[in-house]
């Protein structure tokens, strides 16, 4: 206990300053060239997708994978 | 992966353009793959997927996967004009197999239909809790190894939720700035054993309380004013499994060390920042292209309150109801430090 607490103090003390993680965060985040697919007007309602695609006077395009594919790898 | 193929700017322009694009998990269109119940939703799309499995699928396809996984073109009525399979497919293809299915829409436009608004309102399958705070979480693979499959240069996905009794009992700690608070063990057990996967080629498989092996992540309050409080944390993580049926395959795992700050509205008890960065190792790993031994990886969390974040569950939330049970109140051993 003593020794987590004297870790715990020491990371405080230490802790990369805020504008550090911002940069180690950014680093991980996709790139524009990678996120090509978001700019997509994906539906996550399939009923409503119908009524719109009704109203639009389009067809439907439906992507389905093992977990919703806009939060899943 | 087929958000790859997606990714192609020719491919992207073509959808929004002309089609009107909807997403899905596979887990709740064919609900019998992970066990949900049936819904008006899956009630119309089992049939139209078998319509389109019919007509445009590979030869034994379903008889091989069992799943309808992949990228179809139907009128609003359900009539079907293209089912392409996804995983290997090259852009051109798609474009082509799409102005087919255009053209064919145009000569077959489908049947007018009416739904009820309460059958629309059920197509929502997970929406979030106002009450509940979301969290976007990327992963990688960096550095990539040199010989790894090019599938390990992606981003992995997935959504992390904290619950408002949770972010109650954080606040309810007290303290003045440099407090030590402890981290409730729900966070720590869903971050260690859901959050920081390999998600990078496929969804990364979560680990049991008995897999964890250590999870120790010290949090202290940063600062505190009547309406914010602002709390980081630092850690370390191991979780490894050894299912001696997979062989070699069989033996996984991942550890890393991860720091993180954020802070909460007091009022609402919601997270309206996270910033969080973990790196480490991971190995093994169900999928069949991870790289060779023990691989780096690195992670990311940032707050999400878009669209996608409030219709779209972490992963493992949204692909089962054992999992989405197990989730919700995920436990560790009784001491994994």
């Amino acid at each position: 206990m003593l020794l987590r607490r004297f870790v715990l103090v020491l990371f405080t003390a230490g802790l990369a300053a805020a504008g550090d993680l911002d940069t180690e965060v950014a680093s991980v985040l996709p790139k524009p060239e990678e996120e090509r697919w978001l700019s997509i007007p994906w539906r996550t309602n399939l009923f409503q997708a119908r009524l719109d695609a009704q109203a639009a006077g389009r067809p439907l395009l439906i992507w389905v994978m093992d977990g919703h594919v806009l939060g899943a790898t | 992966m087929s958000r790859g193929l997606l990714n192609d700017a020719r491919v992207a322009k073509r959808i929004s353009d002309d089609f009107v694009p909807a997403s899905a998990g596979i887990e709740r269109v064919q609900p019998d793959r992970y066990g949900w119940d049936e819904s008006a939703v899956s009630r119309w799309f089992v049939p139209m997927a078998k319509d389109a499995f019919a007509k445009f699928a590979p030869k034994g396809w379903w008889e091989e996967f069992k799943t309808y996984q992949g990228i179809y073109v139907v009128g609003a009525d359900g009539t079907t004009y293209a089912y392409r399979v996804v995983w290997e497919l090259p852009p051109e293809e798609l474009l082509k197999t799409l102005d087919a299915a255009h053209a064919e829409f145009a000569k077959k436009p489908p049947a007018k239909i009416e739904l009820t608004a309460d059958s629309v309102r059920s197509a929502d399958f997970h929406l979030l809790d106002p009450s509940t705070s979301a969290v976007r979480v990327f992963s990688r693979v960096r550095p990539v190894p040199d010989g790894a499959p090019e599938g390990n240069r992606g981003v992995g996905r997935d959504h992390f939720w904290v619950f408002a009794p949770e972010v109650k009992e954080i606040l309810d700690a007290g303290g003045e700035a440099g407090a030590s608070v402890a981290m409730p063990s729900r966070i720590a057990a869903r971050l260690v054993r859901f959050t920081l996967l390999d998600h990078v080629r496929n969804i990364g498989h979560p680990y049991d309380e008995s897999q964890v092996k250590r999870a120790d992540f010290p949090m202290w309050l940063k600062s505190r004013t009547d309406e914010r409080r602002s709390f980081a944390f630092i850690g370390t993580f191991l979780s490894e499994r050894d299912d001696p049926e997979n062989g070699e395959q069989g033996k996984t795992g991942v550890e890393g060390t991860i720091e993180g700050e954020f802070e909460v509205d007091v009022k609402t008890a919601k997270i309206v920042r996270w910033r969080a960065f973990a790196s480490g190792h991971a190995w093994g790993q169900t999928d069949t292209s991870p790289p060779k031994g023990k691989y780096p990886m690195v992670w990311a969390m940032v707050e999400a309150d878009d669209a996608t974040a409030r219709a779209v569950p972490p992963v493992w939330y949204g692909l089962s109801p054992v999992w989405k049970k197990i989730y919700l109140r995920p436990s560790l051993a009784r001491d994994p430090k």
